[in-house]
């Protein structure tokens, strides 16, 4: 028994110096196995470089990438690997809250996240992102003019817009006559054959629209009334789902509230398809590219973003996935056809129409996220 | 002997260490974590509070997702059961055959969860296998919707967790001593009485395990809801996931974590309780 | 059993083959159709295996799993066994409750492993990558080895070590000379086991794995939560003819030592 006792004393130690060392590092956001490697090829650019450009021009061998699904075609990051000899590690996510997530766990690092406007004006507060070195993207040159200044990060200190969109409707016209309204996913006509994105901010905003409540500022009440709507559309629902296209284009989706190049990609695929912004509005987004403080490759981070916003590249991003592209140079490369796609374009009426999310105090979203999910369960 | 109890707990102490740091530890830590305070958008405080218990206790939510979890799990494994024991009966009595049915069994067994479920997508979608084949012998005008419903969970957790109902029950009935039958049958009984009787008792200990190594995976299994009902349908698995890889709220994620282990020791317990059996044997 | 008993319960049987089966068949079938949506069979093509046996995911993601498959059997096999020579020799203080501990993976769920897992790498500030997934995966697995191992033992016969003994033999040698080729076979098989399992393995890879270190079964997951695409049922089928290969071999194996 004492031998025992011995062993789990041993063990109890062992663990409360790993958490102390731990702890030590905490600041750094470093774990204690990185020390050595920090020292001799990041060599502290990461706090310096931001301040005075990078002492450190190298090319590290991996870029740990995180961002949207369906958002990013492979040939980009090939072609990327090829040119540059780094290894790009992509993995994806599928909303804001599941990025934060992961990056509050304090159990990844990644190199370059992508997340929506407002959410980057949270993280800039919390101190999770590192300042963008521009001397190492002089392609910020190609970005619209009216993109360089934004709200949340004034002078683009720390994020660079990647592709924006809205959240409308997608629609099969083979079954759908007219042009449908949010109030139409309720339509019972249409029972089985709606899909809602799989998010809560996401579906909440758009039952709040319907209900021309706030959603922006919710009260409890306004959610609860959501909610109690969103339960009237459950028995219509066929699926829960952030990135539709495959139903769309196999029909069994008729009408989905979605990502307008989810929509665009399923108009490649089947011409039955159509998209718009709903006569409630419909939702407004940018994402944006961004290198959290975690990350050791600071200087490949920002060829990368460089990368992306050469002209052909930038194309080929919505090309695949036909979102709103912010790049002029891209944009100049387009057809006149492509240039008119309407889910990545809408007309300038229903932009205006449209509502810019904003972010949520805590204990919203904490409601949010129980009141989606009591619809699922009653 | 003081020498052999050294010997014994140094030899232990590898797996002993190991399942300290990687289990117990752990355990301990989900334990802790649940009685912590939450900082704004997530993030762990490490201050005392039951905010979580009252959250998981106070909206009915929650414990009507662990109640739907223990119900479809419990169906399934019922309906498990009623589908093995016949089926292990037969190969455990196929003479020259029963290695090779056994054998068939064992594919399905090691195959994939995700693989097995992804055939029963390409079955049951509106655009599948099933719709187009009722549609082409014109019995329906339009797909049916076979997925996206609560049987369809069922179906699946049937079709993932069969094999481990059949495997421990086959044993038991292959390793019935088959004197008793013959005694039962001379003292007159007829075979259903037998098999009531003698067979199934002698089996108990196969049914039990079979049992448990079937609720246990069904009750917390999260893949089956996400895949076969297109995220309509939470089991308190996804509602855990969630809280961990989404939602940032690990107090809560914890918190139902220990009440589903504190759930599922006790039907372990209740199911052994039970069944008064004092094998307890798993089959592997 | 009587014959009419007898046939109820082979068509019964038929049956439930039919269900395990057919499933896995159609899939199988669909992985050489031509269309790349619906299940409408519109003609024959290898092309999804081509494209498969390209996707640098795909290969990464086999690399990965066997790369844990392998570290994990190592140290099971040995820690497992060690404890089950162990408690099945000796009798020592705290017996039963170790004898409880090793039951924990057996009974319980996977996803509170996995979480706890990804809740003290998260206290511990470790980065998540290959190296964090298989600590659970041993965690899992020792219990099975162990079991299987004194499963092995308690058929053994005790004399011969003991005559061994009697002969001069050292507890060294009689370990390595009468013990360890007596319980080899249950060795084997408990690392057989350990071996199949972290192949097979999802939850605890999907909570522990990093960015570029996805396992076979996480990236399957991610797939088909997008749609259903012929390439995984090209890479269905493998794994399914993997297995088949597998469970023959061993069988045949199995068989033959009886």
């Amino acid at each position: 028994m004492k031998n025992l006792l011995k062993l789990m004393l041993a063990v109890v130690f062992f663990l409360a110096l790993v958490a102390c060392s731990s702890d030590d590092a905490g600041t750094t956001d470093d774990t204690s196995g990185s020390e050595d490697t920090s020292s001799e090829d990041t060599g502290g650019s990461e706090d310096a470089g931001s301040s005075e450009g990078d002492t450190e021009q190298e090319l590290a061998s991996e870029l740990n990438l995180f961002n949207w699904g369906e958002y990013m075609p492979q040939e980009v990051l090939d072609n990327f690997e090829e040119e540059y000899g780094v290894e790009v590690v992509y993995s994806t996510y599928s909303s804001n809250q599941e990025m934060l997530t992961k990056l509050g766990s304090g159990t990844v690092n990644y190199d370059i996240v992508v997340p929506t406007d407002y959410i980057v004006g949270r993280m800039i507060d919390d101190d999770m992102l590192l300042e963008l070195n521009m001397d190492n993207i002089p392609n910020f040159e190609n970005i619209q003019d009216v993109f360089h200044q934004r709200d949340f990060d004034p002078g683009n200190v720390f994020s660079i817009p990647y592709l924006y969109g809205s959240t409308g409707i997608a629609y099969n016209t083979s079954h759908i006559d007219g042009t449908p309204s949010y109030a139409d996913l309720w339509n019972a006509e249409y029972a089985g054959h709606v899909t809602v994105q799989d998010d809560p901010r996401e579906s909440l905003a758009m039952v709040l629209q319907k209900l021309d409540l706030p959603m922006n500022e919710p009260t409890e009440e306004d959610l609860e009334q959501a909610k109690a709507e969103l339960a009237k559309l459950h028995p219509n629902v066929l699926a829960y789902d952030s990135s539709p296209s495959a139903q769309l284009i196999s029909g069994e989706a008729w009408i989905s509230h979605t990502y307008s190049g989810e929509a665009g990609v399923a108009m490649q695929e089947n011409p039955d398809i159509s998209y718009t912004l709903p006569e409630e509005g419909g939702e407004l987004w940018m994402d944006n590219l961004v290198i959290p403080n975690t990350s050791e490759n600071k200087y490949t981070a920002e060829v990368f973003i460089n990368y992306l916003l050469e002209p052909e590249v930038s194309k080929q991003l919505s090309d695949a996935f036909p979102y709103s592209n912010p790049n002029q140079g891209a944009l100049d490369l387009m057809t006149e056809e492509e240039r008119s796609n309407p889910a990545s374009y809408p007309p300038a009426e229903q932009i205006a129409n449209a509502s810019w999310f904003e972010d949520l105090p805590p204990e919203t979203i904490q409601l949010m996220n129980r009141l989606y999910k009591e619809v699922k369960v009653e | 002997m003081i020498k052999n109890i050294r010997l014994a707990y140094s030899m232990l102490s590898p797996s002993l260490l190991w399942l300290l740091l990687f289990l117990v530890v752990p355990i301990v830590m989900v334990t802790v974590i649940s009685f912590t305070t939450s900082e704004g958008y997530g993030g762990i405080i490490y201050e005392f509070s039951t905010h979580a218990y009252e959250t998981a206790f106070l909206s009915s939510m929650y414990l009507k997702v662990i109640w739907n979890s223990i119900v479809w799990a419990f169906s399934a494994t019922v309906i498990c059961l009623l589908l093995a024991y016949p089926f292990a009966y037969f190969i455990a009595h196929a003479g020259k055959w029963k290695n090779l049915l056994i054998l068939l069994v064992m594919i399905p067994f090691w195959t994939n969860l995700l693989v097995r479920l992804y055939a029963w997508i390409i079955l049951l979608n509106g655009e599948g296998v099933i719709n187009h084949f009722l549609q082409n012998i014109g019995l329906i005008s339009e797909p049916l919707t076979l997925m996206y419903t609560p049987y369809a969970v069922i179906l699946g957790m049937v079709y993932g967790f069969l094999p481990f109902m059949i495997l421990p029950i086959y044993s038991s009935i292959e390793q019935l001593d088959k004197t008793y039958l013959e005694a039962a049958e001379d003292l007159g009984a007829n075979p259903v009485k037998t098999f009531f009787t003698v067979t199934i008792p002698l089996t108990l200990p196969g049914i039990l395990a079979g049992f448990i190594i079937t609720f246990v995976p069904a009750v917390s299994v999260f893949v089956v809801t996400d895949l076969l009902t297109g995220s309509k349908l939470v089991m308190v698995g996804n509602v855990i996931r969630d809280a961990f890889l989404i939602e940032m709220n690990w107090q809560l994620g914890s918190a139902l974590s220990i009440l589903l282990m504190i759930l599922v020791l006790l039907s372990v317990f209740i199911f052994m309780k039970f069944t008064s059996s004092k094998d307890k044997k798993f089959l592997i | 059993m009587r014959p009419k008993t007898k046939k109820i319960l082979f068509v019964f049987t038929t049956l439930v083959f039919m269900f395990f089966y057919i499933p896995i068949i159609i899939l199988m079938a669909f992985s050489f159709n031509d269309s790349k949506v619906g299940t409408v069979w519109t003609g024959f093509t290898f092309k999804w295996y081509g494209s498969l046996f390209s996707n640098e995911a795909i290969i990464n993601s086999v690399t990965n799993s066997l790369i844990i498959a392998v570290v994990t059997t190592l140290i099971a096999t040995v820690f497992g066994t060690l404890a089950a020579l162990a408690i099945h020799r000796y009798n020592f203080p705290g017996k039963q409750a170790i004898n409880f501990l090793f039951y924990i993976p057996v009974v319980i769920p996977d996803i509170i492993v996995a979480v706890a897992l990804l809740a003290l790498y998260g206290w511990l500030d470790v980065t998540l990558g290959i190296a964090t997934v298989f600590p659970g995966h041993v965690a899992i697995t020792i219990s099975y080895v162990m079991l299987v191992v004194i499963a092995r033992m308690a058929g053994l016969d005790a004399s011969l070590e003991e005559a061994a003994k009697d002969l001069g033999a050292n507890e060294w040698q009689t370990f390595w000379k009468i013990t360890f080729p007596l319980i080899f076979p249950g060795v084997l098989a408990g690392a057989l086991l350990a071996f199949t399992i972290s192949l097979d393995e999802f939850v605890i890879s999907y909570f522990t794995t990093g960015p570029g270190s996805d396992t076979l079964p996480v990236l399957v997951y991610s797939m088909v939560r997008l749609g259903v695409s012929p390439e995984i049922n090209a890479l269905s089928t493998i794994m399914v003819l993997l297995i088949v290969i597998m469970v023959f071999a061993t069988g045949r194996k199995m068989s033959v030592s009886k």
